[in-house]
């Protein structure tokens, strides 16, 4: 009994079995009650296409692009820190540039190109910039770091592209990436455990503006 | 959230109809208003975002 309580209270199992149980105590005839008729939510159809491969949905249009993926597509690498786009923990990669996806409905992204923090590696070799995080100890607890690959990934380009920061000094030129130029422009993602250092390092590696 | 209409904006003159609605707001990036529609907003969101 001990081994099968043991194997049954992993976090996974607990996610995947908890919603049949609920809807098995919701059934049973002591707590039948005649439910008030809600009419059905009207859904839109959304087509997305998540790190290469195509799905379609049909969704409540309040859910959003966070959701959608997390508890309809279950790419939980995502994570959700404070569902109102301060944290940056929900930052993915929207054809090409970074977005809070809390902030984000799914709907208004039909036919987008979308990559998650699953999408980053490749045949099992992590993305550079997921290895220089590893690397660089760029985290702690680990809940922020999705978000914070994603955005540092999308920074690179974002430079590369020539875009100016709040830091950069003389917008007509090409800033290089000090670290107050990562600093403000990773400014959207929060680390509790404060591993910013680190995550610099590990962004001005990736860069190849070595290390300071 | 609260419930709110979500309508595609394809063209400008559906979106000037969609934009006529009683407490319609156009929604491009969503920042503010998916927040405010969480507390409370009640309204039409139009996409207007990708239109020339």
């Amino acid at each position: 009994m001990k081994e099968f309580l043991r194997s049954m209270a992993t976090r996974r199992w607990f996610l995947k079995t908890s919603g049949a149980a609920t809807l098995a105590l919701a059934s049973s005839p002591s707590m039948a009650q005649p439910a008030a008729e809600t009419p059905p939510l009207p859904t839109e159809h959304v087509d997305l296409t998540i790190n290469g491969r195509p799905y379609a949905l049909d969704l409540d249009p309040r859910t959003t692009l966070l959701d959608a993926l997390r508890e309809h597509l279950g790419f939980t690498g995502s994570k959700k820190g404070c569902d109102q786009g301060q944290c940056g923990a929900c930052t993915i990669i929207v054809n090409g540039q970074r977005i809070n996806s809390c902030l984000a409905l799914a709907v208004m992204h039909d036919g987008d190109d979308i990559t998650t923090i699953e999408g980053l590696a490749e045949e099992g070799v992590l993305h550079p910039m997921q290895a220089a995080f590893v690397r660089h100890d760029g985290f702690q607890c680990g809940y922020c770091t999705p978000g914070q690959i994603c955005s540092a990934v999308a920074l690179l380009s974002e430079h590369r592209e020539g875009w100016p920061s709040y830091a950069t000094a003389d917008v007509a030129t090409a800033p290089a990436l000090t670290n107050a130029e990562i600093a403000e422009r990773m400014s959207g993602n929060i680390c509790r455990c404060s591993a910013y250092p680190n995550i610099v390092a590990a962004i001005r590696e990736v860069a190849g503006e070595g290390s300071q | 959230m609260n419930p709110f209409r979500y309508e595609r904006a394809s063209d400008v003159a559906s979106t000037c109809a969609s934009a006529a609605r009683p407490a319609a707001k156009f929604i491009a990036g969503g920042t503010n208003l998916v927040d405010l529609t969480r507390r409370t907003l009640r309204a039409t969101l139009t996409q207007a975002a990708g239109l020339a």
